[in-house]
């Protein structure tokens, strides 16, 4: 389940940081996000994370984060890092491809700046063909 | 094929991003956004591989040398020029690369280049619109 933090939910979304370490499912949530109207950042693990964090000119409102990845840091501790360092952002924790999924369907819907391009079930199926592709890997 | 996915169709220009240092990676992307292009981001040459062996369809491979991990942008560019002969190649690399890994290479650009100059020549590479996903046979 995503995890939202202290937010209007009126507040026009501008920017993104999507923060997810499984390529094919962090492709798909960005173009999702895209879709919908946002301004989407990636960044493959926290320690990239916090390298674009730490950079104001990005303008990150929202850190859109898995939980399980390699690094020095999880999510949790990238949420951790981000409330003590960046108090003005918001942290969307996903730990799986349906939650991933089901949040960035949330967060179209609450903010996004363009109709949601596509039922999320949709995204889920999409994902999970492209995980098809690879063999022995599936979400 | 597989139902592509959301926004990479084959008409669209879409270039395969393969930079492991994240700021320059994201300038990169925004500049080539701006000028239009698909662009799929990969942070290091296993994420690329990935994507490569995908359904997506990919016109252009844009990846830096020197990169951790398993395999370098080097051996990259080999396989997938290999693999993929059709698939347009530019490199990237704050130190000279090898000559058969230049030689296999579109265009090749040292560390620190020129953004602008650098979107200018994949333009040349990849007029619009785009052919087909040069991946197919």
């Amino acid at each position: 389940m995503a995890t939202r933090e202290s937010r209007d939910s009126s507040a026009s979304v501008e920017t993104v940081l999507v923060v997810e370490d499984e390529v094919l499912l962090r492709l798909a949530v960005c173009e999702y996000l895209r879709d919908c109207g946002f301004r989407v950042v990636e960044a493959a693990n926290a320690d990239e994370a916090v390298v674009v964090l730490e950079q104001s000119h990005f303008e990150i409102e929202v850190v859109f984060s898995d939980i399980d990845m390699p690094g020095s840091m999880d999510g949790f501790g990238l949420a951790q890092w981000t409330r003590s360092n960046r108090p003005d952002v918001e942290v969307i924790l996903t730990g799986s491809v349906p939650r991933a999924v089901n949040a960035a369907a949330d967060l179209c819907e609450s903010d996004g700046t363009v109709p949601k391009p596509y039922e999320p079930q949709v995204v889920h199926d999409r994902i999970r063909r492209l995980f098809a592709t690879r063999t022995g890997k599936k979400p | 094929m597989l139902p592509l996915q959301a926004g990479a169709t084959p008409e669209r220009r879409t270039i395969l991003l393969v930079e492991d240092e994240v700021l320059i990676r994201l300038m990169l992307a925004e500049e080539l956004r701006s000028a239009g292009f698909h662009v799929l981001e990969a942070s290091n040459a296993d994420e690329a591989w990935t994507i490569l062996a995908s359904s997506l369809p990919v016109h252009l491979l844009l990846t830096d040398i020197h990169m951790p991990g398993r395999m370098d942008g080097a051996a990259l560019a080999g396989r997938a020029r290999a693999q993929y002969p059709q698939l347009k190649l530019v490199i990237t690399s704050s130190l000279p690369p090898r000559h058969d890994v230049l030689r296999s290479a579109a265009s090749f650009f040292a560390k620190p280049y020129d953004l602008h100059a650098l979107v200018r020549a994949i333009e040349e590479l990849l007029p619009e619109p785009a052919d087909g996903d040069p991946r197919e046979p």
